[in-house]
This record gives C-alpha cells, structure tokens and sequence, in this order.
C-alpha cells in the first residue's frame, strides 16, 4: 500500500471555529495568559524492546532514523522534526511531522528490521496540544502533581502524568510553551478542562 | 461617632472610610466599610445579639474576632448560593451582603424555643440517648424530627452551586502557614535564601496578631515592618503570598491542603473567576505560625452577649475602629488582660474594674491600668441581662478558691475575658507530632515533629514578640540548612521586652451561692462545666468519650475556645493532672471547608472524563441519543421524525436481520501484540488453543482470572507472523491491557512478547446484515465474495482509498464485517459505507440495537459476564482446552465450579408471549409458595424481540440446559411484577449460525 494515495486525513478533534482567536476568560489580565492549540498531523510510533536491549536499539534507531532516542525517564530527544520519549524501560515514543503520511512508522519498522524490537503506528492515536503563554506553568500545575517549576521542569523535559482524569505526557519545548498528547478518545474532554482552567488567566484558542 | 454606625470610632483602624458598603441583617439595612467583617460591621453599628445557641437557644453575641468565633454562626446570601453556619468574625462584608440569624423562630430578640432554657435541668448532655428510648417506630417518625427541628445550625441550599471551584497542585521548599510574626520573618528568611516559599494566611492581610495590638518594632509601629516585608515577599520571585487562605489538613508526605478564598469577599465571582481552590502542597518544610487562641473563663452566665475575648475587644478596637461596648469589666487570670484597659480607655470605653484571679499583677501590667481599680484574689461569679449583658457580680476567691465575702455588682455592656493562651496546635498534631503540657503556660505545646515540619511563635507557646520573630526566622534557617546554598541570617527588629507575672489555674470558678446561672465552657454546643461532670459521673471519662458524649469540641471553631478548659474540669473531677488526661484527636479540616472546594471542576460532564469516537459529531448530527458507557459516549438509538426511542431502536434491530446497519464499534479494546513468543502468550492468556491460526485469520478468545471465572472475551486476528490485534470489551480494555501486561513482566518475562494500546488508532464499525456484502463490495478494494472471505477471515484493504483492516467477524449472528480503520479516516470509511448503503436504507443502529441483537443470538455480555460464571456455565465448555496450561485452568477445576447444579445460561420466553421480562428478576418454581422460597437464578438480559414478536430473556438458572421446557416464574419484586416462562435454548435465532457463514 503506497500511504502518499492515502485521503486526507479529516482531524475528530478541533477547537470550534468561533473560538479562536477571540481573547475569553479574564481578558484584562495584562500577562500573554495561555493559548491553546492543537496539532492533529503528527505521526507517531511506539518502540518496544526488551531492557536489556535498550542500548542496542537505541543505538540502531540513532543510525538508521538519526535520533538518538533517550535512556533516562523524563527525557526528550529532538531530531530532524522528531521527538523521542523513553516511556519505560525499553519502550520509547517518537513523534513528528514526516513529510509523507505513515513515512515515521514505516521509517522506524524498517530501522527495527523485527526482533528483538518491534514498532506500532499509533499516527492516528494521539492529539496534541500546544500550551503557551506566560501563564502556562501555573494551568499544568492545577491538573497534575508534578513539579512545573522551571528548575525542576526546564526545557525538554517531559512527564508521563495525569491531567484531568486522562493521561497524558507533557513536554515542555519553551520556557512558556508546552506539549501535551493526549489519546484521540479524550482529546475534547481534555481541551475543555484545559480552557476551564485556563479562564483566570487571558485565554486564546489557535487553529494551529 | 457615625449616626449609622454609632459605635465607629472617628479615627484608626484598617477600614476604608472614604466607602461605604450597605448590608443587611435579618432584613435590617446596615452600613460598613471596606475592610470590615460582618462581626465588626454589626458591632459597629451597635448589634450584639448575633444568633441563638445550639440547644438552649440561648441569645448569643459576638465573642471572638476570628476563626474560634462559637456563636455568630449566620447565613450569607441566598437560593442556590445560600451559605449556612459561616461565621461573621471569617465572613468580609462586600456591598449588598444579605445576612440572616439561624436556629431562632420567628425573630432572633425573640426565640420561641428560648423556652428550652427553662427545661434546661430535664434536658443535659446525652438526655436524648435515655429518653427516646421507646417505642422504637418513634424513634425516626418524631423523635428525630423533633430534635432536628429544635437544635441546629443553618439550613444548606437544595439547588445546585451555580459558582466555579477550582485546584491547583504545588510544591515548595517552606510552606508558612500564619503570617503574623513569626510567620512573616520565616517567610523573609526564606525568601532572602532564594528558597521556594509559601505563605497562607486565612484572614484578608499579613500581620497576625500585630493587626489588633499596638505593637512596636525598632520604636516604630509594628505594621510599618509587616507592610515592608510583605512588599519584599511580593517581589521575591519564588514566593507565593496567599491571603484568605486556610490550611485546614496536614497529611502524610508533608502535603497540606489549602482553602483559599478567592471571591468569598465580593458579591459575586466574575464569569472567569472561581469562589474557592483548593491548594495540594508538597512541601520540603513546613512552618506552622498558627498563633494561639485566648480562652474565656468558665463562670455562671458566662454566655451573654457582651462576653467577649479580651483579645478580641482589642482588636475590634485597634484593627476596626469599632466601640465593641460603653463600660466594660476585664476578667483575667493573666498579665496580657491588662492591655485592654488602656485600648478600652483610648476607645472611649469607661472601664469599671479590672477582676484579676491571681495575688499581683506583673509591673508593666499594672502601668496600663491607669486609674482603672484593680480587684485581686476576685472573680465574676454571675452575670445579669436578658439579650445582652448589664451586670457582673464580682466576688472574692478565700483561700480554699471558693467565692467567699459579699458580691459585688457592677454594671456594664462588656465583659472581656482573658483566661490565657492555647495554642493552635491542630496542624502539628495533624503531622503526627506529640503534644506536651506545660504547666507553666497552661497550655498542651508540640514536642516532637513526625513530618518536617516545626512550629513557631505562639503556636509553640512564645509569646513575646522579639521572641516570636526570632524563633520564626531561626526555624526556617533551619529547614533552609540542607536545601538552599544561600543562607545568611535576616536581621530582625527589636521589641520591648516585658516582664510577666505567672499566670493563675483558673478553669472554672466555683459556683456562688446566689449564682443561678450556667457556666458554658463550648459556646457553640451548649456544653456544660455540669455537663462534663455529668459526663464523668456516668463513666464516659476518656477525653474522646467526653467529647462524643457531650459533642464538646465538635462544632465549626473544633473545641478552640473550649478544649482545654474542658479537659481540665474533667481532670479535677477524675482527681488527675491534665496531662494525664490528655487531649482529643485532632483531624482535618481545622476550619470548615466547603464540598465545592474539594470537588473542584470535576462536576457535571467533568465529573470523571469523556471518551468520543472519531464518528461522535456524526452521530449527534444524525439524530443519535449518546449515552455513557462506562467513559464512553455512545449512540443508543437514532430517533427518525415520528418515532419513540422504542420504535427507533425496534426498528434499527429489525433492519439489522432484514437488510443491513451499521454500528459504531470504536469502543472495543484494541491491542496490538507482537513478539517472537505470540502465539505461545495468547495460548496461555486464552482458555482456546492459538498455536494453529493462520495469518489471515481470526478466532474468538475467552479469558479467566486466576480463580478460573471468565474475565472477558473477544477476538484476535493474526496480521503477520509475529504479530496479532486483539479486541477486548469496552468494559475491560484498560483492565486487559494491565493483566497482560503484568504476565509479561512479573510471570513470564522470559516471553519476547510486546503489548501496546491501539484502541484510539483504530475507529471501529460493525456492518451487519443480509445485505453488507452487497453494501461493501461497493466500496471495498478487495473481494468480499464468501470464497475469497470466508468466515473469521481478516484482511487488509482499502475504503474510499484509506487503508483498513477488514475482519469478517460477527456479534449480531448476521453476515458482518467489522472495519478497522486510522482514527482520522473513520469519519470518510463511516460515511462511504453510509453512502453505499443508501440506497438499501442502511440503518446506523445505537447499543441497545446491539444489545437486542445478542440476546436473539444468545451472545454473552456484561449481565452474564458479571465476574461469577464459568465457561461451562456460559455454555462455552467446549473453548476451555484440555491439552495446554493457562491462566485460571487449576481453579477452574475446583469442584465448586464444576458442580452440575450451578447457574447456566438459558433462554426465557413468557408463557402468554407478550409480558415483557425484566433484567434482574429472581427466577422461582412457585410464586404462590410462602417464603422463603428457594431462588433457582435470574434474568441476566431481556428485550422485546422484533424479529420474533415477543420478549426474550437470558438468565442463569441452576441446572440449566437440562431444565429446558420447564415453566418457572420471574419475580420482580421493585416492579412488582411476576410472570411466568419457559426455559428455552439461549439462542433464539438462527442457533446453527446459519446466517453468518452467507
């Protein structure tokens, strides 16, 4: 199957067209607040191998994709459009805007070239949100535990973590920008929360 | 004086004169400032009866300035924002504030059920534990209702909280609670070492104690430093000031749970802003300034408004300019009642004694007294006035402690009282952290720390003010010592220093002959110097069966006027030291903290999260009802113009059997397992044998627990030679995912096997029908004739050019396909198939289509799959294999899930073909029969069937197959119904499978 005859992919997910770009929430607040967007073309793949192989694969993959995907929790790697996530041990995310739809999957299985790692398309499985603004830390602090202080959450950084009953990992790719991903199924349950926290500060929805 | 708020003093205070605020009370139109609270609005404008107690219904006034206030328990505003029991010393005033008194009828100046006073001897604590004794029917239908009529508090809204709460989670190094003194020069010490800090205070601004007091710092005023120094912290960029907050639970881990406030003090929050948030802090250190408490003396009619804290006298004075009364007494058993003779004096209040318990007063004590006379070795010993205070008697105190000699009475409107300091202690406790007594302050003090956290200033019994910044500033030094690199010592104003005289013991003061009065020692809950000797008297001696007993303690102020003095009158009646007595459990919250704030904005839709297809905005576009399903949303009927849900979900049904429809099956757990080991996992996983599917290939699994009950069921295709999709139900997806993937890393780590999620990848449909051939050959790449795709065939392919995974699986008993397609293609697959299936009115069909459509079939799902049923007892013995291991298999083979009377699925029809059958009846032999009757199983799922005309039923019946043709009766006692059926086979159409092999 040749994935550049594919149809255009009709994103499930986006922020209702008289939204964006109005200015809600405490519009006289005189900080940049939080905008919120989304990103529904990113492909992306999960990469399984066992522990003991991490090394190895982590090694095959930065030959063969040019990224050399990280081996410690919370890290990111960047690359050529792509990230890299070291979910547990021995399973890694990575995500990006290929130039050809499904090119990352078949990119990275070709990499693997099967055992001992294995890929899976999870393209169309995940929503990404982009959170930025000067208030931004402080909206990730009201749904999650973890730390968002710049000196324990600095740049490319990232969590695995709850946020208002969905998971989620957030990766921060400023000081005041912010990614989070998110399953498809929860994306708008996830936008909503995102914006309700959000109204105490000066709020902007981008179409992206 | 204002002539609308007579007793506003001229000058001084923290109010905003230049505005005034109006406000009501009980309907009365009042006038106050900014800056006040409600309890100093009404002081100032001359109100002292503020409510009515819990009980008694005595007249009550305003004694505290803070969050110990026992009696200005009153309602703020009203419907759906209504707030009960708020007390008036927390409350701000804002413009248009509606206050009511509570627990009075029909007026607060007259209480009907004052009259309670007059049976008070026929009504102590613990009365209604020995009189509503009989008969027992009584007991809810009067005597409850009798006693909630006459005693309580406010009355909660019914409607729902139209305002917005909110959460936020944070960490620090320090978190200070209190920013009085101490408070505040922690914070600074650690602001200045770059320390990550939190400061909460639960009043409207920083200074504490040095709000109310005149204080002096460098031989300045001591708010000039508070002001500076709050100026600092607000420009240190790592410190979080949080004014109207309460920290009102300290939990394990150092985590504390803040309330702020953030729109309590205005009339109503804007659009974008909430009333309350909650703050989770994880805290490194915390710091606990929380001050202490004054405690009033127990004496007769110790009660009357016009009674107050002395400390809370002087603050009305110095914080909000207000004349709390005309002439007032001061009752002290220490030096720091002296300082309210001089602000009294300053105030315009004539002060006619001061009653001091103990031989001598300290020097700077006596310097504040002026002309006032002193009277030593005396004590009040009665009261006078109806809704207010007119009177005291004052008596000498002989040698034994005994009032002795002849009464003294005194008129005035004010009696302050200062009985010494308690210690807020209740976070420390909280922590973990033991309390000690010490005899010299009177008070029980933190002595070790269980968590990282110190107390500080008064909360620790320091209450000289150097002192009090000192410990403040050196605690958080401290803390700092391991964490911050930066760590210079803050230099700290200097205070005068005075020497005190020792403090009298004074808990209660004995009864004078004359006295008639009672002698309170927990305001808010009417208890008793009597009533705690009662208490004792009748065995309840423990500090915590005192407390449930007579409910001292228990009320919104948690026993902070009242424990102590409490404990030590049940100490002298059991003959003991306080100590030896010990204190009562403290818990959160300290002070009360309203449901939204917890909650947050998980209400409503939000109340746990929501889960759309990728075709969720078709569904709403075309008509569908979407209903919860477990987190999912999904259609359950597509109405048309004209139809009842009954009819629509009859007729997607039929349309099913008859042509073809198409469901959303999106929902389905999806997991995409590869790996060397495959086949041998899912052989282990699985009851049924996988070794042998081909690639192309799907098969119905079934999976059980260790216990050997059915877990969940599904199919998994085989893709490639390692690799395989397996569906779940939507129930048990993630539940599946986490079985699996535990076996891999704690059972079988040795299996090259890889799970992972793909349930959102794929949007699912299920066409089904006579006709979905026809239907997808229209649209499909690939041949779909019964030769090229046969039955559990699966195979890749492409619809409106997206690729798609094709299985021909089927849940309905129809020829099927079910159409695995990338998320953001479901929407074009969805549509293509709708199109294409026009012109044979294709049918999108909601669950409860689906659910129809299982039960003709005899399908198992979540009402048969409930966690109890084994394979045999489902009728799918014959997918449990013989010759492998996995998981289950042993248990199974108990003999209790092997005997051949237990509950198994059959089918029931009514014998007269039309009563509909209810999920959930008891299936009996006969209805007649007295009780008990034996239970022989029950209807598991039930539908009206359009295919068949009639209703259907599946149930678990002891015995099952083997009843078949039996006529029992399904009792349904909540509906109260009973019908008679028939056993039958489970599978009431086309049980050969005929139709789906088409």
């Amino acid at each position: 199957m040749k994935p550049d005859q594919f149809p255009p992919r009709i994103p499930s997910v986006q922020i209702p067209v008289d939204r964006t770009g109005v200015a809600l929430g405490n519009t006289d607040r005189g900080t940049t607040g939080v905008t919120i967007a989304l990103r529904c073309d990113r492909e992306a793949v999960q990469v399984s191998t066992r522990p003991e192989n991490e090394l190895g694969v982590a090694k095959r993959l930065a030959v063969h994709i040019g990224i050399a995907l990280p081996t410690e929790p919370g890290g990111v790697a960047r690359e050529g459009g792509l990230s890299g996530y070291r979910l547990a041990p021995g399973k890694w995310l990575i995500v990006g805007k290929p130039e050809t739809p499904g090119s990352l999957a078949s990119a990275v299985t070709a990499a693997l070239d099967g055992p001992p790692a294995y890929a899976v398309d999870i393209g169309h499985q995940l929503v990404i949100c982009i959170l930025s603004g000067s208030d931004v830390r402080r909206i990730l602090a009201k749904g999650s535990a973890v730390d968002f202080h710049p000196s324990h959450f600095p740049v490319d950084c990232s969590a695995q973590t709850a946020w208002a009953g969905c998971h989620v990992l957030i990766d921060c790719l400023a000081e005041d920008c912010f990614e989070i991903q998110v399953s498809r199924s929860l994306a708008v349950h996830l936008l909503e929360a995102l914006s309700e926290a959000a109204l105490e500060y000066r709020l902007m929805h981008d179409d992206g | 004086m204002s002539s609308d708020q007579p007793r506003r003093l001229p000058a001084g205070g923290e109010i905003d004169r230049s505005a005034t605020l109006g406000f009501r009370f009980d309907g009365k139109r009042l006038a106050g400032h900014p800056g006040d609270t409600l309890a100093s609005a009404l002081l100032a404008n001359g109100i002292r009866l503020a409510g009515r107690s819990f009980k008694y219904h005595r007249p009550r006034g305003i004694m505290g300035i803070g969050p110990e206030e026992p009696n200005a328990l009153v309602g703020l505003r009203s419907g759906a924002c209504s707030e009960p029991n708020t007390r008036a010393t927390m409350a701000e005033l804002f413009d248009g504030l509606e206050a009511v008194s509570q627990n009075r009828w029909p007026t607060l100046a007259l209480d009907v059920q004052g009259v309670n006073g007059l049976i008070a001897p026929f009504i102590p604590a613990g009365f209604y534990y020995k009189t509503f004794m009989s008969p027992d029917r009584w007991w809810t239908n009067v005597y409850e209702k009798l006693i909630r009529r006459a005693a309580g508090m406010g009355i909660a809204s019914h409607e729902p909280d139209p305002d917005r709460y909110d959460k936020m989670n944070a960490h620090c190094d320090l978190l200070v609670v209190g920013a009085g003194p101490a408070g505040l020069a922690a914070a600074l010490q650690g602001a200045r070492a770059g320390a990550r800090v939190i400061l909460c205070d639960e009043t409207n601004a920083f200074g504490g104690s040095l709000r109310h007091e005149r204080e002096t710092l460098d031989g300045a005023p001591a708010m000039e430093w508070v002001r500076n120094i709050r100026r600092e912290l607000a420009a240190s960029p790592d410190v979080t000031l949080l004014s109207r907050t309460t920290a009102f639970g300290y939990y394990d881990h150092n985590i504390i749970g803040l309330a702020e406030r953030v729109s309590d003090h205005l009339p109503a929050p804007a659009d974008w802003q909430v009333r309350q948030r909650m703050w989770v802090v994880r805290a490194r250190h915390v710091i606990l300034a929380t001050g202490a408490i004054e405690r009033p003396l127990v004496f007769p009619g110790n009660d009357r408004p016009g009674v107050m804290l002395a400390s809370a006298v002087r603050g009305y004075i110095n914080r909000f300019a207000v004349q709390p009364g005309r002439r007032a007494t001061i009752f002290t058993t220490n030096d720091s009642g002296y300082a309210t003779a001089s602000d009294l004096a300053r105030a315009g209040i004539e002060v006619a004694a001061i009653v001091d318990a103990r031989e001598n007063a300290g020097e700077a004590a006596l310097a504040q007294t002026a002309s006032v006379p002193v009277r030593f070795r005396s004590a009040i010993v009665e009261t006078g006035g109806h809704l207010g205070l007119r009177q005291v008697d004052i008596q000498n105190l002989g040698a034994d402690g005994n009032p002795s000699g002849k009464a003294e009475r005194i008129d005035c409107d004010l009696l302050c009282l200062a009985g010494g300091w308690t210690p807020s202690v209740h976070l420390a406790s909280q922590s973990g952290g033991r309390m000690r007594y010490d005899a010299g302050l009177q008070a029980f003090l933190p002595e070790s720390s269980k968590q990282n956290e110190t107390s500080v200033g008064a909360a620790n019994g320091i209450y000289d003010l150097g002192d009090c910044l000192a410990s403040g500033a050196d605690a958080a030094a401290r803390a700092l010592s391991g964490i911050t690199q930066s760590l210079v010592p803050v230099t700290l104003p200097t205070s005068m220093r005075e020497s005190e005289a020792a403090p009298a013991a004074l808990w209660e003061v004995p009864k004078a002959a004359h006295a008639r009065s009672k002698s309170f020692v927990d305001h808010q809950d009417d208890v008793t110097a009597d009533d705690i000797r009662l208490a004792h008297r009748e065995g309840y001696i423990s500090v915590e069966h005192l407390k449930r007993y007579t409910t001292l303690g228990m009320g919104t102020d948690q026993g902070r006027t009242s424990n102590v003095n409490g404990l030590a009158i049940m100490a002298a009646a059991r003959g003991l030291d306080i100590p030896e007595v010990g204190t009562t459990t403290f818990r959160p919250p300290v002070s009360p903290v309203a449901f939204g704030a917890f909650v947050g904005a998980e209400t409503g839709l939000h109340f746990a999260p929501i889960r759309r297809t990728p075709m969720h905005d078709w569904h709403v576009a075309n008509g569908a009802e979407m209903v919860e399903a477990g987190l999912w949303m999904r259609p359950k009927w597509y109405v048309r113009p004209g139809e009842s849900t009954y009819q629509a979900h009859q007729r997607e049904t039929r349309h099913v059997r008859e042509a073809v429809g198409l469901n959303d099956v999106s929902t389905l757990g999806k997991i995409d397992i590869q790996g060397a080991d495959a086949a041998e996992f899912l052989n282990r996983v699985y009851t049924n044998g996988w070794k042998t599917l081909p690639i192309g290939k799907a098969r119905y699994g079934l999976m059980l627990r260790e216990d050997g009950l059915v877990f969940d069921d599904g199919t998994t295709s085989r893709l490639g030679e390692t690799r395989y999709l397996m569906t779940t139900t939507t129930a048990n997806a993630a539940t599946v995912l986490r079985h699996l993937d535990f076996h891999l890393q704690a059972v079988w780590p040795d299996l090259d096997v890889h799970v992972a999620s793909v349930t959102d990848q794929y949007a699912g449909m299920a066409l089904a029908g006579p006709l979905a051939r026809t239907v997808l050959e229209r649209v499909a790449d690939i041949p779909v004739d019964n030769g090229s795709f046969p039955y559990l065939g699966v195979h890749e392919g492409r619809i409106a050019g997206a690729p798609v995974i094709l299985s021909r699986i089927s849940f309905s008993g129809e020829l099927a396909w079910e159409i695995l397609a990338p998320a953001e293609y479901g929407i074009t697959v969805w549509q293509h198939l709708m199109e294409a299936g026009a012109e044979f009115d294709i049918a999108p069909y909601g669950i409860e289509a689906l659910a129809n459509l299982r039960i003709e079939k005899g399908h198992v799902a979540g009402g048969e799959l409930d966690g109890r049923t084994t394979p045999g007892d489902l009728g799918l013995g014959r997918m449990v294999s013989t010759k492998k291991d996995f998981i289950g298999r042993h248990m199974l083979n108990r003999p209790e899930l092997q005997r051949p009377d237990r509950e198994q699925l059959v089918g029931l029809v009514p014998v007269d073909g039309r009563t509909g059958l209810r999920g959930g009846s008891y299936l009996i032999a006969d209805h007649a029969a007295p009780a008990p009757v034996e239970k022989l199983g029950w209807i598991t799922s039930a539908c009206m069937s359009p295919n068949l005309d009639h209703p259907i039923a599946l149930a678990l019946l002891k015995g099952g197959p083997a009843r078949r043709g039996e006529l029992l009766f399904a009792l349904n006692p909540l509906e109260n119904q009973v019908a008679e059926v028939r056993v039958t086979s489970p599978h009431f159409i086309d049980p050969e499978g005929v139709r789906l092999e088409a």
